[in-house]
C-alpha cells in the first residue's frame, strides 16, 4: 500500500519525555472503509488520532490523510472531521447555533448547510431540541450533536472516538447505520471504540494498539481466527489475548507464534488468498 | 477531608509557577513593608511603656479588615467553591455537615498559610519589642479565630449567593449585573472607610461596634498596651457563635443548594427559535442588535460567537473589575493630591476604556474553547481565529472614542487635546485587542471556575491579566500624560535614568559601575533638558509607532501560536 491510502502512516512515533505514547506505527487504510481502532485504556489511541488529525506533531515518522501531510494542518482541515471522546460543544449555544457556527468556521455555503443541518438533525431525532442550549442536553444528545458537527462538511476522512458513548440502543443503531452509509459513500471512517460488537458489525479492518504498538491488524473475522489451532474465538477473546502482558504465554507453552503474529499472519494469508 | 482538600490545593498552586510567584509577591510585599517599619521603630519602642490602650479605632480597623476578608472569601465561595470538589463522590460518601466543615477547615488552612509569614513577623516583633512570649501563643490563636470566623461567615454568604442564583430566576438571569453591582457597592463603601482624606469618609472607629474586631484586645495580653477584658471576651464569644452558628447555617443553605436541581434560565426556547428567520443566521440573530459589519467568512463567525458567549455569560467579564478598581483607587489618589476630578476623566477614559475593550474578549482564547478546542483547531485557520478574537474588541473602539472625547471636553481640554486623547483611546483598544490573544495563548487557563450554576466560565489567568494591564496601562499612561501634563512625563522619564544612577553612584567605588552611574545620570539630565515640544512630539511618535509595531508583532505571534498549538 502507498500513501495513496486515505490514511497512511510510516513509522509514526510520539514520545513525551521518556514515555513513548505511540511507537513506530504503520498504517495504510484504503478509502471508503471503516477502520476499527481498538486498544486498552492508555494504549495510545487518542494520541494516534491526534497525530493523524494534526493536533499533535509526531516525534518521528510521517503520515498523510487524504493525501495531505499530517503536519500541514491548514490543508488537513478541509479533509477531515473529528469527534473526540468528549463532545466538543459549547454549553452556552443551542445545537443549531453550534452547527451553524461549525459550518461557518469552514466557510460552507449557507443555503446548502441549512438543508444539511436540518436533515442530520432529523435523522438523529434532534430537531425538536435544536433550539435548546447544549448545556441542558443529555449525554446522548450531546454525542449526536457532536457527531453531526464532525460530518457536517462531508469530510473525506472522519475520525470518531467512542461515537456511540451515551447513546440509547435506538440512537446507537441509527448512528452505526449512518457510519456505514458514510463509508458506502466513499468516506473513510477511523473508529476508535471499546464497544467490540460495534467494531465487529461495521469495521472492514481492525487494528489493535497495545502499549503504543500496533500488535494486530486485519479483518474482524481474521482476528477471530486462531491460525495456530484453527479455532474460532470472539473478537473480545482475541482482544484480551493480544492486550495482556502475558502475550509471551505462548513461549512458555512452547508455542512460538505470538497471538499478534498469528493475527497478522492470518490477515496476510487472507490477503494472499484474496 | 479538610486536610486532604488543603493538600490538593497546595499541590495545585505549587504546580502553577506564575500563580505561586504572584501569591509570593502578595505575601512578601506587606511582610517587607512591616519588617522595614519594625527595623526602624521596634528598637526605639523596646522596653518602653507606649502609654497606649486598645480603642475603637484599632478595633474598627480590625473589624474593617475582617469584613473585607469575609467579602473576598464569600466571592471565592461563590466563584470556585460553591460545591465540593468531586461533589458526586463527596455527597454520596459523607454528610453535608462533614463536607461543609471540611471546606471551612481547608479554606482556613489556605488563608492561614497565606498569612503565615506576616503572622510570624508580627509575633516576632511583638516578642522583641515588649519582651512578652505570650504573643507567640496569642498571635496564632487570635489569627486562627479571626480567619476561621471570616471563612465561616464568607461561606454562609457565598453559599447564599450561589443558592439565590440556583433558585431565583431573576437572580439567575441577571447574575452578572447583580454581581457587578454588589462588588462596586462594597468597594465604594469600603473606600469611604479606608480613605479618611475624603470629605464624606467615615471613621473606622464606627466599625468598632463589630465584635469580631474586639479579638484585637486578646493580641496585646502580656504587653504594656492596655486592653479590655470585656471586649476580649465579647470577641471570643462572637467568634464562637459565628463558628458554630455559621457552620450550621452554611450546612442548611448548601444542602438545599447541593441536592436540589438548579433552575434553568435560557433566553432561547421553542417559542423563539434560533434558526433562520428572514434569511438571518442563528448566530446573527442571537447577537442582535449587535452585529459584525464588513467582515465575512470564518472570522465573522468566530467574532459572532465570541460576542454571544460573552453576552450569555457576562460573569466572565467580572475579572476586569479588579484592574478597574485598582485604576479607580489610583485615580482617587490623584484627586486627593488636589487635581480636579474632571481633568482626569478624559485621560482615564482613554486608558481604562481602551484597555477594557481590548481585554474583554480575547484574553483566554484557547481556554475559552474548553472541550471544543480540538474541533476548533481542526476547523478554522489560525488567521481567521485570531482575527475573530480581535474583531469584537475593535467593535467597541467607536464607544471608547465617543466617551473619551466627551469626557475630555467636559474635563476642560481644548479640541486638539480632546481629539489626541480620543485617538489614544482607540490606539490602546487596538494594541490591547492585538496583545490579548497572544498573552492568553501564552498563559491560558483551561480549568473552569464555577459561578452560580455555570460550570464553564474560564476567566483569564491572573498573570495574563496582570501582564496585559502592565503592557497597556504603562505606555497608555505615558501617552495621555504627554497630552495632559508633558512636564510630569518628562520628569518621570528622566527619573528612570537619574534615580538608579544616583543610587548606583552611592554604592559604586570607581570602575565600570561609576561610569554606568554617571551615564545614567547624564541620560536623565539630557531627557530633563530636552525642549518640551520636542520631547512631547518625539516621545509620542515613539510610543505610537512602538504600540502599532507591538500590535502587529502580537497578532502575528498569536497566529503562529494557534498554528503550532498541540494537544497533549
Amino acid at each position: 500500500m502507498t500513501d495513496r491510502s486515505a490514511i497512511f502512516a510510516e513509522g509514526l512515533t510520539k514520545r513525551y519525555g521518556d514515555t513513548t505514547a505511540v511507537a513506530d506505527l504503520h498504517l495504510a487504510i484504503p478509502s471508503g472503509t471503516v477502520y476499527g481502532f481498538l486498544g486498552p485504556n492508555g494504549a495510545g489511541k487518542t494520541t494516534t488520532m491526534r497525530l493523524l488529525t494534526g493536533l499533535t506533531r509526531p516525534t518521528r515518522g510521517t503520515g498523510s490523510v487524504a493525501g495531505v501531510s499530517i503536519t500541514d494542518r491548514d490543508n488537513l482541515r478541509t479533509q477531515i472531521g473529528y469527534l473526540p471522546e468528549e463532545p466538543p460543544l459549547y454549553d452556552q449555544a443551542t445545537a443549531y447555533e453550534q452547527l451553524e457556527y461549525a459550518a461557518g468556521l469552514r466557510d460552507l455555503p449557507a443555503e446548502a448547510t441549512r438543508d444539511r443541518i436540518e436533515t442530520l438533525l432529523d435523522e438523529l431525532d434532534l430537531t425538536a431540541d435544536a433550539d435548546t442550549r447544549i448545556g441542558e442536553y443529555s449525554k446522548g444528545m450531546r454525542q449526536k450533536t457532536a457527531y453531526i458537527q464532525a460530518v457536517l462538511h462531508e469530510p473525506t476522512v472522519v475520525f470518531l472516538d467512542e461515537p456511540t458513548s451515551g447513546l440509547d440502543p435506538r440512537a446507537a443503531r441509527t448512528l452505526r447505520e449512518m457510519i456505514t452509509d458514510l463509508a458506502d459513500a466513499g468516506t473513510t471512517v477511523f473508529l476508535s471504540t471499546h464497544v467490540l460488537p460495534v467494531v465487529e458489525e461495521i469495521a472492514d479492518t481492525v487494528g489493535i494498539l497495545y502499549d503504543g504498538e500496533l500488535v494486530a491488524e486485519g479483518a474482524p473475522a481474521a482476528l477471530e481466527h486462531r491460525a495456530e489451532t484453527g479455532e474460532t474465538r470472539s473478537l473480545e477473546d482475541a482482544f484480551l489475548e493480544l492486550t495482556t502482558d502475558e502475550r509471551s504465554i505462548g513461549d512458555e507453552t512452547e508455542d512460538e507464534t505470538s497471538p499478534a503474529d498469528s493475527a497478522t499472519q492470518s490477515v496476510a494469508e487472507e490477503n494472499t488468498d484474496g | 477531608m479538610g486536610w486532604f482538600d488543603y493538600r490538593r490545593s497546595v499541590r495545585a498552586i505549587r504546580d502553577d509557577t506564575g500563580r505561586l510567584l504572584l501569591m509570593a509577591a502578595g505575601v512578601a510585599f506587606p511582610t517587607l513593608v512591616i519588617g522595614a517599619l519594625a527595623v526602624v521603630a521596634a528598637p526605639e519602642l523596646r522596653g518602653t511603656d507606649p502609654g497606649f490602650s486598645m480603642n475603637q479605632v484599632v478595633r474598627g480597623t480590625f473589624a474593617m479588615l475582617w469584613v473585607f476578608a469575609v467579602f473576598m472569601l464569600a466571592q471565592r465561595t461563590t466563584a470556585g467553591h460553591s460545591k465540593p470538589v468531586a461533589d458526586a463522590f463527596v455527597l454520596t460518601t459523607v454528610s453535608p455537615r462533614t463536607a461543609v466543615v471540611g471546606g471551612i477547615i481547608a479554606e482556613t488552612l489556605r488563608t492561614m498559610t497565606y498569612a503565615l509569614p506576616l503572622g510570624l513577623l508580627i509575633a516576632s516583633i511583638g516578642v522583641y519589642t515588649f519582651g512578652s512570649p505570650v504573643l507567640l501563643l496569642a498571635v496564632p490563636l487570635v489569627g486562627g479565630l479571626y480567619v476561621a470566623s471570616a471563612v465561616t461567615t464568607g461561606r454562609v454568604l457565598g453559599y447564599s449567593a450561589a443558592w439565590l442564583v440556583a433558585t431565583v430566576p431573576f437572580v439567575a438571569r441577571h447574575k452578572g449585573v447583580l454581581g457587578g453591582t454588589v462588588v462596586m457597592l462594597f468597594f465604594g463603601i469600603y473606600f469611604l472607610f479606608q480613605t479618611p482624606q475624603l470629605p464624606f469618609s467615615i471613621s473606622q472607629a464606627t466599625l468598632g461596634v463589630i465584635p469580631t474586631g474586639w479579638v484585637a484586645d486578646l493580641l496585646v495580653i502580656g504587653t504594656p498596651i492596655g486592653w479590655s477584658s470585656t471586649h476580649a471576651l465579647g470577641g471570643v464569644v462572637t467568634v464562637g457563635v459565628l463558628l458554630v452558628g455559621g457552620s450550621w447555617l452554611a450546612e442548611r443553605i448548601s444542602a438545599s443548594f447541593w441536592f436540589d436541581e438548579p433552575i434553568t434560565v435560557s433566553d432561547t426556547d421553542a417559542a423563539s427559535p434560533t434558526r433562520i428567520v428572514d434569511d438571518q443566521r442563528a448566530l446573527e440573530r442571537a447577537i442582535s442588535p449587535l452585529g459584525i459589519p464588513f467582515i465575512t467568512g470564518p472570522t465573522r463567525h468566530t467574532a459572532e460567537w465570541s460576542l454571544l458567549r460573552t453576552r450569555r455569560e457576562p460573569q466572565r467579564l467580572n475579572v476586569l473589575l479588579i484592574p478597574v478598581f485598582g485604576g479607580g483607587a489610583a485615580l482617587l489618589n490623584v484627586v486627593l493630591q488636589g487635581i480636579s476630578p474632571l481633568a482626569i476623566l478624559g485621560p482615564a477614559s482613554a486608558v481604562l476604556l481602551g484597555w477594557v475593550a481590548g481585554a474583554a474578549f480575547g484574553l483566554n482564547p484557547l481556554g475559552d474553547e474548553g472541550a471544543v478546542l480540538p474541533a476548533t483547531l481542526t476547523a478554522v485557520s489560525s488567521r481567521a481565529f485570531v482575527r475573530g478574537q480581535l474583531v469584537p474588541s475593535l467593535l467597541f473602539a467607536p464607544v471608547v472614542a465617543v466617551v473619551t472625547l466627551v469626557a475630555a471636553l467636559v474635563g476642560g481640554y481644548g479640541l486638539p487635546s480632546a481629539i489626541a486623547l480620543t485617538l489614544i483611546g482607540c490606539l490602546l483598544t487596538v494594541v490591547g485587542a492585538a496583545l490579548a490573544p497572544l498573552i492568553g495563548m501564552w498563559l491560558p487557563r483551561y480549568s473552569a471556575i464555577r459561578i452560580g450554576n455555570s460550570d464553564g466560565v474560564r476567566p483569564p489567568r491572573l498573570l495574563a491579566g496582570t501582564l496585559h494591564v502592565v503592557l497597556v496601562w504603562l505606555p497608555g499612561a505615558a501617552l495621555v500624560g504627554l497630552v495632559a501634563t508633558p512636564e510630569l512625563v518628562r520628569t518621570a522619564l528622566s527619573g528612570i535614568g537619574y534615580v538608579p544612577g544616583v543610587v548606583l553612584g552611592l554604592v559604586a567605588d570607581g570602575g565600570v559601575l561609576t561610569t554606568l552611574a554617571s551615564s545614567l545620570i547624564d541620560a536623565g539630565e539630557t531627557i530633563q533638558g530636552l525642549p518640551l515640544s520636542a520631547f512631547r512630539s518625539g516621545f509620542s511618535m515613539l510610543l505610537v509607532s512602538g504600540g502599532l509595531l507591538v500590535a502587529l508583532v502580537a497578532y502575528r505571534g498569536a497566529v503562529r501560536r494557534f498554528e503550532g498549538h498541540e494537544l497533549h
